[in-house]
């Protein structure tokens, strides 16, 4: 009778601790993919910018999905990268390809 | 296959698409109407072509919600026909009547009033 | 002569037709996400469907009868209920999602937000099926679809290696990080892949081409050639996201970082083409499956339909494909978000594949209806494993993608 009490207290536990292991992975794989979607919107706002720069993307678009990856920044646990996304965004609206140039040059990773 | 001497009702029948007259379909035969008579096995008194019958098999609940929902396109009763009917029974199950005259097509025909005929193109 | 000439068609039109909403969307992620990684799941996907298309064929040819029409003769009404609820629902979700994809594409296109091109786009589907021939429409928007062929053309501008790519197409393998999101993206791809509108579909035109036992070997080849050629512009998205997309680090979250995938190749001219094939590789799938899904009302409760029949003959049929459109539209309204739509849509094909699956082989399996073209123990075998091995990643991974994606 106690060894069964014993043996479903530590089940319990057991039982317990999985289920915690599981969401906090779970949490765990949550904030690894906001940090990788953050970082993902970034490089494609770079992208987006040396596309557009070279003549190769249609201004609508470009000036869209700036805009769409800052506001997406926005949200991510990083804010701050939305800041030099804004600029690439007003530097597209006045269509000044030096300073998107300027820009993308000082983003790019190498 | 035409009309054959025995069929086997669940396997041959029900369930089967019913074509009338110039192989218009009409519905699938939904269920099987039998007559139970004492001292005499059951005899098939009629085929039933309504949805709302094919409904009841799930469930009298849902046959009472599909009674009611065919209430709106003036459907209250099942069509039936009898075995004298029946042309052919292979693939689908052709009777000797004319469609439109049903009220197998009720739905049909009050979609085809209400809203088919009220569209551009719905006249056609 | 005419048979040769009718083959060719019946498989440049499914090479056409392949690409939708979800293969795109589907392959552009795996691409960006993982690389070449998971070519295997569209291997496994075509070669389940090329299965599943030709016994959709035989089973016209040989029984007469369409699979919808056959299941409830030999099942009965309340089994059929159920594969044919599952299929109703998850068609209106993709059926959503091709429509999203047309809006979309006309929102990179012109600026103008997605949601405003719901109500527009959903009336041109509408007005094309009321008004016009089927085969027209079908085969018109099949033929614009090659457009898509420009994907293949860019794997080779960008200078893909072939070894490393047949060797992910043969070798499954599972990466060390991320395996939630990885077999989630594997699922959805064999869903993307494997559509049950697609073969239920097939075996409603076969019935109505009226194809006898001339038609067998046509019916092989259309499936083979027409699936497998298709299957490799599929493969193609996934070559051309893993090339452009994943060096750069972007992931697929949305169709506007998609939409970047080909301007390596192409320079502006991709962007465009990653835009028109995007919109008519959707509309195309949009009118297939409005008409399929109108289909299989029409085949389980026995209404008249065809594809030629004006709306005053098939009231009920042509009720039925209005209301698909009005709904599918009303959810694109509602501003979800396309792509996310798109893949769970896929996933959760893959999770009622089996619903509908089970009981066509058992009718592959049936003499009464198969005579002598029953099926071989072989392809049982593998269509069955296939589905199942879908079935079950799809329940595991789904709640965990949901989980980590808030």
């Amino acid at each position: 009778m106690q060894a069964s009490a014993l043996l479903t207290g530590r089940a319990m536990k057991c039982a317990v601790c999985a289920l915690a292991g599981i969401v906090l992975a779970g949490c765990g794989d949550q904030s690894e993919q906001d940090w990788r979607s953050a970082s993902s919107w970034s490089l494609t706002a770079v992208v987006v910018a040396r596309y557009w720069e070279r003549g190769d993307l249609p201004d609508t678009y470009a000036r869209r999905a700036l805009k769409k990856i800052s506001d997406e920044l926005g949200k991510s646990p990083l804010p701050e990268a939305a800041g030099p996304v804004d600029e690439l965004l007003e530097a597209v609206e006045l269509r000044d390809r030096q300073a998107v140039r300027r820009l993308v040059r000082e983003l790019s990773p190498r | 296959m035409s009309k054959p001497k025995d069929i086997e009702l669940v396997r041959d029948v029900l369930d089967t698409q019913v074509l009338g007259r110039k192989k218009r379909p009409m519905g699938k035969v939904d269920g099987v109407g039998l007559e139970l008579r004492d001292g005499a096995p059951p005899r098939v008194a009629y085929f039933e072509i309504d949805g709302v019958t094919a409904w009841r098999r799930l469930g009298e609940r849902y046959g009472r919600w599909a009674a009611r929902v065919a209430r709106w396109w003036r459907h209250t009763e099942p069509y039936r026909f009898g075995w004298s009917q029946v042309r052919d029974l292979g693939i689908d199950l052709e009777i000797d009547v004319d469609a439109e005259r049903t009220c197998a097509l009720d739905l049909e025909r009050w979609l085809r009033e209400r809203f088919v005929a009220r569209l551009p193109g719905g006249r056609r | 002569m005419k048979k040769i000439l009718g083959i060719a068609l019946g498989i440049v039109t499914s090479i056409g037709g392949f690409l939708d909403a979800g293969s795109i969307a589907t392959s552009a992620q795996a691409g960006a996400a993982f690389g070449y990684a998971l070519l295997w799941a569209v291997a496994l996907g075509t070669i389940c469907v090329i299965f599943l298309v030709e016994m959709s064929g035989r089973f016209a040819i040989a029984s007469g009868h369409t699979i919808t029409d056959a299941i409830r003769k030999r099942f009965g009404f309340a089994v059929l209920i159920v594969p044919f609820g599952a299929t109703m629902l998850v068609n209106l979700l993709v059926l959503a999602s091709e429509l999203g994809g047309v809006c979309v594409a006309l929102e990179l296109a012109t600026g103008i937000g997605f949601q405003l091109w719901a109500i527009p786009v959903a009336v041109a589907l509408w007005l094309l099926l009321w008004v016009a021939t089927f085969d027209v429409v079908e085969e018109g928007t099949a033929l614009l679809g090659l457009v898509t062929l420009c994907f293949v053309v860019a794997v080779f501008t960008l200078g893909a290696e072939p070894v490393p790519l047949a060797r992910a197409l043969v070798v499954p393998s599972l990466p060390a990080d991320e395996r939630a999101h990885y077999l989630f993206l594997a699922v959805s791809i064999i869903g993307a892949t494997i559509a049950p509108y697609l073969f239920l579909f097939y075996s409603s035109g076969a019935i109505e081409d009226k194809w006898d036992k001339s038609y067998l070997m046509p019916n092989r080849m259309i499936a083979t050639g027409g699936m497998l050629f298709g299957a490799m512009i599929s493969m193609a998205v996934l070559v051309v996201a893993a090339l452009t997309l994943k060096p750069e680090g972007i992931r697929v979250e949305g169709y506007e970082q998609a939409a970047l995938m080909l301007v390596p190749a192409f320079g502006r001219w991709g962007f465009y083409l990653f835009v028109v094939s995007l919109a008519v590789a959707c509309f195309g799938a949009a009118l297939e499956l409005s008409l399929a899904s109108a289909y299989a009302m029409a085949q389980t409760f026995g209404w008249n339909w065809g594809e030629d029949l004006k709306p005053r003959q098939a009231a009920r049929f042509g009720t039925a494909y209005t209301a698909f459109i009005v709904l599918a539209a009303l959810i694109v309204l509602t501003g979800l978000n396309p792509m996310k739509l798109t893949l769970f849509s896929m996933a959760i094909t893959a999770v009622i594949l089996p619903l509908t699956v089970v009981p066509f082989l058992v009718l592959m399996n049936d003499r009464r209806y198969m005579k002598e073209h029953v099926n071989s123990r072989f392809s049982n075998m593998i269509v069955a494993l296939i589905v199942l091995l879908a079935a079950v990643l799809a329940l595991v991974s789904i709640p965990l993608e949901i989980v980590g994606s808030k």
